[in-house]
Parts: C-alpha cells; structure tokens; sequence
C-alpha cells in the first residue's frame, strides 16, 4: 500500500530529521556560550518541543515494531489463536485509554491557543522583524496525534495478524527489514 | 491503592506494553478512586513528564551509544580488553566483563550494552567452549555497570528528581562500578580455573600497544563529560550532546562510520528514546494519582509502623526497589517512588549522594534479576538459549552485584570519599 509506505517515510525522516535538530542545537549552544561568549535563549525550550513531538510521533512506529517492553508469559502459553484472541481483547481497554487521553489532550491544547511559543517568536524576529504567533497548542496536540497514530498501529496490529500463516504459527516470508536497528536498543 | 496494583498486575500478565500498564493502571484508578474528573489532568502530567530539559539526555547519550557501535567503537574496546586479560584461563569471559566496564564510560544505558556486546561477545565466547547460557548470563548481569559506571542516564534522572548533584552522582558510581567489575571478574576466573575453559594465546606487545592506542580516544569520552560537569563547562544534558559530538568525531577519524549509518542510528535511537519517554510519561499519570491518594505518606507510615530502625528501613527498602525493579524499568521506578524514597532518606538520615547511589544500583541490578530482568531476555535472545538457564547462570553473578550493593550501603566512605575529595 503506497500511502502506508510514505506515512512510514515520512516517519522516520521525521524521527532522524528531529534528533538532527536537537544534536545540532544543543552543539550550538555550548560552541555559542563558550566560544562566541553569547548564549542562546530558545535553545533549551526548542530542544524540549523536539523531544515531546518526536516521542508521541513516533510511538505508533515503535508499537508496530513490538519495540515496547512488556512480559510474555501468558501469551507465550497460548496457542497462536488464543494470543490473537487476547491481543484482540486487551485492544479494547487500550483503545478506550487512548481515546480518553486523545480527546482531553485535544481539549487540553486548546486552552493555550493565545499562548505562543516565546522560542519560536524570538527566533522569528530576529529574522524577519516581527512575532511568528505560533500558537503552543501545536506543541501540546502533540498528545492527541500520537495517542491517533498509537491507536491506529493498535488496530492495524490487530488486521495484520488475523491472517492464516500468523494463526496456524506457519513461518511468514521475510518481510521486516533487518537493519542497525535492532542494535542499538 | 491495592486495587491499582491488582488491574495493573492482570494488565502487564496479559502482555501488553508496561508502558500502556501503568497508563490504564492509573487511569482506571482515578476512576475508580471517585477521582475521574481528573482525567482532565492527564494529557497534563503526561506532557510535564517528558517536558523537562533533563531529559534530552536519554536520546542524546542513546545516540552516542549507537554512533560508537555503528562506528567500530564496540569492536575496538573489545580488542583492548583481549589485549589486557584475554591470555587467562577462560579468557574471553575475563574480556567481557572489562569490556562492559568500558563500554559503560560510553553509554549511559544498560539494555544499550548488553545488546551490543551481547552480539559479539557471547558467540566468542561459545566458540570458546563456554556455555553459551553462561556467555549470556555474564553478559547480561556485566551490562549493570553501564548506569553505573559514568555517564549515567538513570543518575542524571535520579538527580533531577531529588535535587542531589549529578556530577557528584556520577562520581560516586565509579568504586561500586569497579567493585562489581572486580567480584565479576573473580568468580569468572575461579569458575574458569574450576571447568578448565581453554586459554587464548597472548597476543603479541607491540600488538597489544596497537590495541590500547586505537581504543584510547574512546576511553577518554567519560573523562571529558566528568571534567565537564565539574568544571562547568556543560550541563549534564550538553554533556550529553558533546558525547554525540564526540562519537561522531572518531568515528570519522576512525573512518568506519558513513552517513548512512548515522542516519539509522538517529532514526533507531528515535525510536528507542520514544519507548523509554513513553513509560515516563505514563509513570508519570501513575505518580500523579498517587499522590492525589497521599499513597507516598501511607506507606511511609506503614513502614514506620513496622521498625524505626534506620537499617531495617534500608533494608526494606532495597527490597522493595528490587521486587518494582524486576517488572518495571529503572527511570519509571524512580519516578514512581521518589516521594517515597525521598520521605526515607530523611527518616533514615542517609547523606543524598551515597543513597541516591544505592538507589540506582539497586533499581538497575533489578534489570539482571529474574523473572522479568530485561537484561535477561536480551542476553537469552542473541545467545538463543533459554532464559531458564540463563538465569540459573546469572543467580551467583546477581548474588555478587547485591553483596556489592550491600557494601555500598553500609560503607558510606566507599561512594562518597571520590566526590568529597573533588568536590
């Protein structure tokens, strides 16, 4: 499916694009202090919007990767058919929990709409001469459009596996890209 | 309070992510507390959780892990350690432990280690005639030092959390650090002596002065973060940032790392970071319903119902931390119970640094202790043994680290006489 590939691309250019950021800012405002005498004032708050964004984007990615930890006891005492059965039923309290945060969350970001982003503004106007106005509320919808995605990973975890080869324990061809990856955690 | 322990229980048995747990866990019982109303509060704590500056350390200091791995550093500390200890009995064991301690200057995070030496060493090691679950188990509980020897994720946070001082941290873990390496070290020499593992020939001098020379600038990456913090030079978070500078730097001296591999190091290290900030994030719902239900105070007040003996309490304690360290993950634990723990350290009068030490080494040797170590499963996966004889393998190793501990705690000298004297 051509629209699941690009809306992975798309994460993990993200993903790689925001640890670029933070490395490169962070970097910056050591050599700013320290060699040029001048620190940056919105290194730190930028750094920490990164950070939130790039987590919640994310964590439908790292859901579908089975990257979380969780124990496998139980499951593992099942049979392929009762783990899918159990999946599909723990799905409910999940997506009941997701919903909730989403939609609070959703409720709680619209509160800050004429809060802005004093980082991004001083940034702005040092180039420009004027405030951006970005509201903080794009920093704290972060919440929403993770617990989304998470819930959409949920579900299409769900889809995936109810198939015959995943059901009957048959060994699938190979599919997941093997790659540094599964290195570095 | 026990009915949240219960849904939380039934909700990690089931196998669904620790993260999502604790995330359920505490809003069911918010709800079920009279309190659901405040669910309104969630998305809140959950973005206070991960909102703190502090916290760019976990990625920043993952990302250096993964740059020095990808970038032939992992191999090269390895070829060190065989330079120094690889000719005794049951060598390649004797090399892994000292890599780990090595490899712990490096990065701050323990599944980070275990994962990368995990996959050269433990096949070395059975190809030397080791058991492959002993390699593993080896692996496994060395891994410990990584949060313990500097730099340290699981300090940095601990420090933020109670406002002790991170440099000072830092330097209080390097005797408990070389005190495990050293019990590790011993029993695997004496079970080496004891099985008759074979013995690897002695490389060469000028061979082993090659060794140390390309594995040096390596080994000078947790000197720089320490002389840093101290000196001022950075906060514990830029130190964090200098370390991926660092990594980035020799490994482009050393010319095996392309950009190809930074960028899936950056991207695999997004989504590690995401993993461990998530848990964090979710702690930190679960530590805000607690504290809603004042569940910090009652269970200091159960705990002083039981002793006012400051040992007895320490000891408790450490036993608590370790039974919440073999399901949860270090920061989530500290996250969880630094009201508690913060309420004893002033009941038992402990000095801050020297506990919060104890409390780290603690909640990180529960990574490497059944049922659910993570070090464990790590280990069992690259080795392809089961975790049963894994960790039958690992019960005398995580002994040694908890007799350490021990020490640790009875000894203030031991963790706080580095910090006093540069402090």
């Amino acid at each position: 499916m051509r629209i699941v590939r690009v809306y992975l691309w798309g994460l993990r250019v993200l993903a790689g694009v925001s640890m670029i950021l933070i490395v490169g800012i962070m970097i910056a405002q050591v050599f700013a202090r320290y060699v040029l005498g001048d620190s940056l004032i919105w290194a730190e708050e930028l750094c920490r919007y990164l950070l939130i964004w790039q987590t919640f984007l994310v964590l439908g990615l790292v859901y579908s990767r089975g990257e979380f930890v969780s124990l496998d006891f139980v499951p593992d005492m099942l049979p392929p058919r009762g783990q899918w059965m159990l999946k599909a039923i723990m799905a409910v309290p999940i997506l009941t929990f997701l919903t909730v945060i989403a939609w609070y969350g959703y409720d709680f970001a619209s509160r800050f709409d004429r809060q802005t982003i004093p980082a991004l503004d001083f940034i702005w106007e040092s180039l420009t001469g004027g405030p951006l106005g970005l509201s903080i509320r794009f920093v704290y919808v972060s919440v929403t459009v993770g617990m989304g995605l998470l819930g959409l990973h949920v579900i299409a975890d769900l889809v995936v596996r109810f198939r015959p080869e995943f059901l009957e324990n048959r060994p699938l061809e190979e599919k997941s890209e093997p790659g540094p990856e599964a290195s570095v955690q | 309070m026990s009915s949240f322990f219960l849904i939380f229980a039934g909700l990690l048995a089931s196998g669904i992510p620790i993260a999502l747990a604790l995330g359920i866990g505490g809003t069911a019982y918010l709800y079920l507390s009279g309190n659901g109303m405040m669910a309104l509060m969630l998305p809140q704590r959950m973005i206070a959780g991960i909102d703190q500056f502090v916290l760019l350390t976990i990625p920043l200091f993952l990302l250096a892990g993964a740059l020095m791995n990808v970038g032939g550093v992992t191999e090269r500390i390895v070829q060190f350690a065989r330079a120094m200890v690889g000719h005794r009995r049951g060598g390649m064991s004797s090399v892994s432990i000292l890599s780990s301690g090595f490899f712990a200057g490096i990065s701050g995070s323990a599944t980070a280690e275990a994962s990368a030496l995990g996959t050269i060493l433990i096949p070395t090691m059975s190809r030397q005639g080791m058991p492959s679950a002993y390699a593993a188990a080896l692996i496994a509980v060395s891994s410990v030092m990584g949060p313990i020897i500097p730099p340290s994720i699981t300090m940095i946070i601990y420090g933020v959390l109670s406002g002790a001082s991170i440099g000072q941290l830092f330097l209080a873990g390097v005797v408990p650090g070389i005190g495990i390496a050293t019990g590790l070290l011993l029993y695997a020499s004496r079970r080496a002596r004891r099985e008759g593992f074979p013995i690897t020939p002695k490389m060469a001098l000028s061979d082993r002065l090659t060794a140390t020379r390309r594995t040096l600038p390596a080994l000078i990456l947790p000197l720089i973060i320490l002389i840093g913090i101290k000196a001022g030079i950075f906060t514990p978070t830029e130190a964090a940032a200098v370390a991926v500078a660092y990594a980035l730097f020799i490994g482009f001296i050393y010319r095996d790392l392309t950009m190809k591999r930074v960028w899936e190091a950056l991207i695999a290290t997004a989504l590690v970071s995401s993993s461990i900030l998530f848990i964090t994030s979710m702690a930190s719902i679960v530590s805000f319903v607690f504290t809603l239900e004042q569940v910090p105070t009652l269970i200091a007040e159960l705990v002083l119902s039981l002793t006012d003996n400051p040992w007895l309490i320490l000891l408790l304690l450490n036993v608590f931390l370790l039974i919440l360290g073999m399901f949860l993950e270090p920061i989530s634990i500290l996250i969880l119970t630094m009201p508690i723990l913060l309420k004893m350290q002033a009941i038992i009068g402990m000095d801050p640094v020297q506990f919060g030490t104890v409390v780290v080494l603690n909640v990180v040797i529960g990574m490497a202790t059944p049922p659910v170590g993570i070090l464990l499963f790590i280990a069992s996966a690259i080795s392809g043994e089961p975790v049963t004889r894994v960790i039958r393998e690992a019960l005398p190793l995580v002994g040694i680290c908890l007799g350490v501990l021990a020490l640790i705690a009875l000894v203030p000298q031991l963790t706080l006489f580095i910090p006093r004297f540069l402090f």
